[in-house]
């Protein structure tokens, strides 16, 4: 269950990124194929770990990343759903790179054009 | 409204894991971390290396675990440097933890540590502890696709170990599959064959004692 240690490092993250008098209404997370993360149990996570806190409520989206392969043979770089996937040059020989992303990419904060109506 | 951020979600972590890596470095320390499935032979393995090279270096342990302090006392008669982390619900070190093991530790006197991981494939992988190198280990008994199943560690890993080489005859294990998946996710890591219970594992030990400088 490394996803509930995810989350209660997000949580630290999302207070030092968020500005003082702004309400947070959700946060995005950019995960990559290699971390092995469960949405399911990524999502169960942030709720028990915002329970009971300032942030609790906050919505949370993952936005998961196909693989990205390499191939050695005529050196393109293409994306795929499985990380064993042959490139179209015939080259069997593929690796994966960048697949280890891990990032707070967004935080959305309530509209204040609502507040003046 | 959006605020676009970038930040490494194990940003805090990371932070501690480079104090560790300058506290170690300072010290002279070189670290390994330790991951590999539970009963793959994480701590028989470090029994067999104390028994071969526990004369030409002196090997520091963080061990670990959710609970008991069972690895420790295996270790603890080998080495007067060992020290039990009781993660309780963690499946993994973090960086912090280590910190903590790392002040009851007198590292200016230790030459290698190495932190055996909670025995886990995935969780551990992800977190930066400030060692030097991780290892993966894995055993012939869990099968030959456990690096295809399992890529983050051999994409991290400078070093992996197939521990267990006395039971390839009785397992269902195809040595071709297993070296080749390997090579896929990783063209350049280093895989080594080793049986901890019998001692065999030579070419290990010399990988340690080199990277330690001895």
């Amino acid at each position: 269950m490394h996803e509930f240690s995810l989350a209660t490092s997000l949580l630290d993250l999302v207070r030092a990124n968020c500005p003082d008098n702004e309400v947070l209404e959700s946060i995005t997370i950019e995960a990559g194929p290699m971390r092995g993360i469960e949405p399911q149990a990524m999502q169960w996570a942030w709720e028990a770990a915002t329970n009971d806190t300032d942030l609790h409520g906050v919505k949370f989206e993952l936005i998961q990343q196909p693989w990205t392969l390499h191939c050695p043979n005529c050196q393109t770089t293409f994306e795929a759903d499985d990380m064993f996937t042959d490139c179209d040059c015939g080259c069997s020989r593929t690796s994966p790179v960048d697949c280890d992303n891990l990032r707070l990419v967004r935080l959305t904060v309530k509209d204040h054009a609502n507040e003046l109506v | 409204m959006d605020i676009p951020v970038v930040e490494n979600v194990l940003k805090l972590n990371d932070e501690v894991a480079s104090i560790n890596r300058k506290t170690l470095t300072q010290a002279g320390v070189y670290t390994v971390d330790l991951i590999g499935s539970p009963g793959s032979g994480k701590t028989s393995l470090l029994e067999a290396t104390f028994k071969q090279i526990g004369e030409k270096a002196r090997i520091g342990v963080l061990v670990g675990d959710l609970t008991t302090a069972r690895d420790a006392t295996r270790i603890a008669k080998w080495c007067p440097d060992v020290v039990q982390i009781n993660t309780g619900k963690g499946c993994h070190l973090d960086a912090n933890q280590v910190r903590q093991g790392l002040d009851r530790l007198k590292l200016e006197e230790l030459d290698i540590l190495v932190i055996e991981n909670v025995g886990n494939l995935i969780c551990p992988v992800g977190f930066d502890l400030g060692q030097n190198s991780k290892v993966g280990l894995f055993s012939v008994a869990e099968g030959d696709d456990k690096p295809a199943k399992h890529p983050y560690i051999v994409q991290e890993a400078e070093l992996l170990l197939l521990n267990k080489m006395d039971l390839l005859p009785h397992v269902t294990f195809d040595m071709d599959v297993f070296k080749e998946d390997i090579t896929r996710i990783n063209p350049t890591v280093k895989l080594l064959e080793v049986c901890a219970t019998n001692g065999w594992i030579n070419e290990w030990c010399d990988w340690l004692l080199a990277k330690a400088g001895k």
